[in-house]
């Protein structure tokens, strides 16, 4: 079967084809690349935290009430994560799927997070936007939408940060690398810590500003 | 209130990183690459990749039913995938033994082996004949990600059904993939 340009075939061709077209790698290849892989992405991690240590600590100052959008696991992972240290402030705007498919049907995905947001944001929120290209037409609306609304702006992106780095958003975290796994991983590495370092401020009282 | 000063914070992060520098488990690349292989197995034999967890792993559930139903390569080989959103283990056993056929392969997600969920899932899954792949941080299973801290248990978790993901592709296309960004 020949998958056509475009097509459901050509972009899933394994739910068509019925042959395989190559033999089972060798089991000691795999390790290798295992390994390999898992060393590549601790370094990148590692890289990643050290490059964006000054603005991660700043960022986390900032952080009120947070709002996510994005990747669905990743915006609800922070979410759920800023929940537990300060119930109800945030929310991942994936999570309401029956907004985001309303939207999504009327006016097209690409307005989909930023009509969600321009309803919800308040001066002082914090708009999340998670992408591994930084140009997902709908996340540069969605902070496009957070700026006009004088939200804290921070967006997790890929190498030289995308069309999110034009935006001129308050914290541009963005992972040097072409891997789209190696890149997200990083980008966990990168929400993970900055809530910690919100829970570490909350714990002590201290997110209102850092001191010297 | 304490004071909490921009040098203690970059300090905890000093600590994070190095952390990270830590060596994963020495059996964790042979135990991707033996879970890859039997995932690769039931793919050619028209199974499906069934995917459970618990409360505290729902979103990597989410997220590897995403990586093989879609591939971040387009061209990819895609893999037919399905996520089990129920979070008691019993209805996770009730999930697998009304879903699961024997070409099926189960993976099960959860931070500690001791999660009821691995006693449930994986045997439930058995019976009717599919396969079983457990990821778990700590404890005994088929792939053990390892612990660096609370938090980043799921950062392990991330890159270890990444990696798992792209060996499966490496096992069925015989080449790497690294992926078109969104």
């Amino acid at each position: 079967m020949t998958a056509r340009a475009g097509t459901v075939e050509a972009l899933y061709p394994f739910l068509y084809d019925g042959e395989d077209a190559a033999p089972d790698a060798r089991a000691d290849a795999l390790t290798a690349s295992a390994a390999a892989k898992l060393q590549e992405s601790a370094a990148l991690r590692r890289a990643t935290l050290e490059q964006h240590a000054d603005a991660l600590v700043m960022c986390a100052f900032a952080v009120h009430r947070a709002l996510a959008c994005g990747s669905s696991t990743d915006a609800d992972a922070l979410a759920r994560a800023i929940s537990e240290i300060r119930p109800a402030h945030a929310a991942a705007l994936t999570s309401e799927t029956a907004v985001l498919t309303a939207l999504a049907n009327d006016i097209g995905f690409e307005h989909a997070a930023a009509r969600h947001l321009a309803a919800l944001v308040r001066p002082g929120d914090v708009v999340v936007a998670i992408s591994t290209s930084g140009s997902s037409p709908n996340l540069v609306r969605a902070l496009e939408v957070g700026k006009e609304r004088h939200a804290v702006t921070v967006a997790l992106s890929g190498t030289g940060g995308g069309r999110f780095a034009e935006l001129d958003v308050d914290y541009c975290f963005a992972v040097p690398s072409s891997s789209v796994h190696r890149i997200q991983e990083s980008q966990t590495a990168i929400y993970e810590v900055l809530v910690q370092l919100v829970g570490h401020l909350y714990e002590r009282g201290a997110a209102h500003g850092p001191e010297e | 209130m304490g004071a909490t000063s921009v040098g203690h914070l970059l300090r905890y992060i000093d600590d994070g990183v190095r952390a990270r520098a830590t060596d994963p488990p020495p059996e964790l690349p042979d135990a991707l690459a033996r879970a890859a292989a039997r995932i690769a197995a039931a793919a050619r034999c028209g199974g499906r990749v069934l995917v459970c967890g618990t409360p505290d792993t729902a979103s990597d559930v989410d997220h590897v039913v995403v990586e093989f139903v879609h591939p971040v390569i387009t061209g990819a080989r895609s893999v037919a995938a399905l996520a089990c959103h129920e979070t008691e283990p019993e209805a996770i056993g009730r999930w697998i033994h009304d879903i699961t056929q024997p070409a099926d392969v189960v993976i099960v997600l959860a931070q500690s082996s001791a999660d009821p969920v691995i006693a449930t899932a994986g045997p439930a899954a058995t019976r009717i004949g599919a396969s079983v792949v457990t990821l778990v941080n700590e404890g005994t299973a088929d792939v053990v990600v390892g612990c660096i801290e609370e938090l980043a248990a799921k950062e392990l978790r991330v890159v270890a059904y990444h990696v798992l993901w792209e060996l499966v592709q490496l096992s069925l296309s015989g080449s790497d993939a690294r992926g078109a960004m969104s």
